[in-house]
This record gives structure tokens, sequence and C-alpha cells, in this order.
């Protein structure tokens, strides 16, 4: 099946020491390069609760209730950013479904999102991500935290980055 | 029917609330209180008894002699200040706001954390002190912490100045500290220690199963306690991680 979404042909996709499949620079990525972008349909958060229970966390968060993603196994592989998730992540996001390098990133070194870019939810979820300043829990209210919003400032979703701002006003 | 308006009010709020804040609730009740009531005279001691376990607080928030520790020591002030500390009964919520001034950092977390276990641990030198001072058979044995991080609203009183605070934090801080009365202290994974630090300081990571309106929430117990607790309930209300 044709792709849904796209991978920077510097990237390619083998194991991960942090889980399962990942993706790997295959030659130097300067800073703010896309290094890919999220395909799938656009759906709500019930939607995806059915879809999760075939297709595993295939999602990207874009909105408070909505959510891009494949939605059948044969979609599944197509869509896959194989990003994994890491506290010390080097991939940000520009606008909601497209990833840009954080830092100049080197040949052979993992892409890593941390999921409080892009996530708002009530989840909590354990981290074995290995990074020393590794969260070891995960929150989906994660992107509220201080030290995060500084250190992603810039390069979180479109929708979290609007929220961060009015949470910024009120705690003037 | 309209209520007259010269008639006397409940609380009113104004009729928005802020935009979400992010912070910390911490919950503490004393164990025994009902008991400590049945006794002839207790309105003489109760409020000194309270004062004696708020003035802890205090030490452990705002600093001074941490006299219950085996040390002694002299405890510096939490980089954070409570915005709102409300009494409960039988216990305080205390809860702080994230700003920019007074980051809700890793190390702020782990030093709350420790000096509550550590009151939690050695609130026997504590009830010693109160013995000491106080003609009764009976005070409540024991002080339980719930603590936890996430989503606060703040609401304005028509009727003064004062605020009050109310979501999904405060909701499971109150929730995890009544969750397993044999844990004196039980705090959300999500209160942002670092996992680094977890063991390094007596603390295990479980998952709690039953807590109503948080379903397999991950939360951080006292190593010890845990060893103790009794293995029916720690399969009925928690799993291994």
């Amino acid at each position: 099946m044709k792709r849904l979404s796209y991978l920077s042909p510097k990237t390619e996709v083998r194991d991960s020491p942090i889980h399962g499949r990942g993706l790997f620079a295959r030659a130097l990525i300067k800073k703010d390069e896309v290094v890919t972008v999220k395909g799938g349909h656009i759906i709500n958060r019930e939607q995806l609760r059915e879809i999760a229970t075939q297709l595993g966390p295939v999602e990207i968060q874009i909105g408070d209730d909505l959510y891009i993603a494949p939605v059948t196994q044969e979609e599944r592989e197509a869509s896959m950013l194989y990003s994994n998730h890491s506290c010390d992540a080097n991939l940000g996001v520009r606008g909601e479904i497209t990833f840009i390098a954080l830092r100049d990133i080197g040949a052979g070194e993992e892409l890593t999102h941390d999921w409080c870019i892009t996530d708002d939810d009530d989840s909590s979820t354990t981290c074995s991500c290995g990074s020393s300043n590794c969260r070891g829990t995960l929150t989906g209210k994660d992107w509220q935290r201080l030290e995060l919003q500084k250190r992603y400032a810039g390069y979180f979703s479109a929708y979290l980055a609007e929220k961060i701002t009015r949470m910024k006003q009120s705690r003037t | 029917m309209k209520a007259n308006p010269d008639q006397p009010k409940t609380v009113q709020f104004d009729s928005t609330a802020s935009h979400p804040k992010h912070g910390i609730a911490m919950i503490y009740d004393l164990e025994g209180f009902s008991r400590f009531f049945n006794q002839p005279d207790v309105q003489d001691y109760v409020p000194k008894f309270l004062n004696l376990v708020s003035e802890a607080l205090s030490i452990v928030i705002y600093g001074g002699k941490a006299y219950w520790l085996p040390t002694g020591e002299n405890l510096d002030p939490l980089k954070a200040t409570p915005v709102h500390e409300k009494f409960l009964g039988d216990g305080a919520m205390y809860i702080w706001l994230e700003t920019e001034s007074e980051p809700l950092s890793t190390s702020f977390v782990t030093t709350l954390c420790n000096r509550l276990w550590n009151l939690k641990k050695f609130f026997p030198t504590l009830l010693k002190t109160a013995f000491d001072q106080l003609p009764v058979v009976d005070l409540p044995t024991r002080v339980r912490f719930g603590i936890a991080r996430g989503t606060i609203y703040e609401l304005s009183r028509k009727d003064s100045n004062a605020s009050e605070y109310i979501g999904f934090c405060m909701n499971l801080a109150s929730r995890l500290q009544k969750y397993c009365p044999a844990l004196d202290f039980i705090a959300s994974a999500r209160i942002g220690l670092a996992q680094e630090r977890l063991e390094k300081h007596g603390y295990l990571r479980v998952v709690a199963t039953h807590i109503k309106g948080f379903p397999r929430e991950i939360v951080i117990v006292d190593k010890a306690e845990w060893s103790a607790l009794d293995p029916s309930a720690r399969k009925e209300r928690f799993e291994m991680i």
C-alpha cells in the first residue's frame, strides 16, 4: 500500500533499543528540517478507542477531540511514523502533523519525539526510554509542566501551543 | 421561587473560572481523630494537638527545626510556596500552583515528598511531644498523605477576595489519601519524581487499579510500607509494574 505518512529519505526504520521498531537518521538532519509528516484519517476519541483495540497506539493527537490515525490494519504500516517517545527527544512539531528536527541530528541517532508535545488527555503510563532525564511516568498533562514548556518551546503542536499561551496569561 | 435578595446567601462564585492552571495538591489526614474526640474535656486539647501537627507542616513547607527527625535538622523553606491551605476537619489540603518564579521542579517535588515521607515515618516522635503536653490517653496515631499533580481551576468568590480551587488534581489527591488505609504515603506518579530517584529514596511505583475515576493510576508508595502490606490488599488494589 502507498504510504500515508511521509518519512524523510534521510531516515530508516529498524529495531529500536527504546521499543519495537524505531526511526533512525541515515544522514545528518539539520535543525528544523522536516523529518516526518503524519498521514491518516481524522477521527475523534470515541473512534480512536475502537481503533486502538485493534491497531494499538497509532495516532497523533491534533486537537481536543481530534486525532489523525490509520483506521484499518492495512493502513497501519503505511501511516506509522515509528518515532518512539523519548524524555530527551530530538524531534518537535510544526503545526500539528509535521515533525521537524529540534537540533542537528547525526547519522545513526534514533529519531524520537516527547509525547508531551502532542498529547492532552488524562492518561498516565510508565516510560523506560532510558534517557538520563527519563520522567519514569508520562501523563497526558505533561504539556502543562513549565520545565517541559521551556524545553520544547516553539515545538509543541499548534493546539497545545495555544493552550500554553492561555496558561501563561493565567499565571501572571 | 426566587430567594429574597436580603436573605443571607451560601457561597457564590464569579461566573467564569480561571483558565486551567497546573499545580500540586497535597492532602493529609489524621488517623484516629474520632477516638480522640471520645475522651473527657477533649475540647481543651484538640486545638493544641492540631496546632502541633499544623506547626510540623509549616516546618516542612516554610522551614524550621524538624525536631521529629533523628538528626533534628533545620529545614530550608521549600522552593515553592502553597497558594492555598484549607483545614478539612481531621486534616488539611495544600495547593501549589506552578509559576515562572516558582516552578514545581523535580527537585522541589523530591524534597516535598521526602519531607512528608519523613514526617509520616517519624510521626511517633511528634506524638511523644504531644503526649508530653496533653493529658490524654488517645491521640491520632498516624498521619496519611495523598499527593497529586495536574489541572487546577481557580474560582473567585463573590463575597470576598478569596479563591477556591477545584479540579482533577484535588480529586485525585483526596482519593489517593483514602485509597489504602494501611499506606500512609501515596502519591500519583504524575507528580514528576524522577525515575532515578525513586529507588534511592525508598519509593516504589505500582498501579492502583480501583481509584474511582482514575483507572490504572500509577502511584508511588513507600517501599517499606508496601512490604508490610497484607498480600490480599496488594492483590485487591494494586498491580505491580
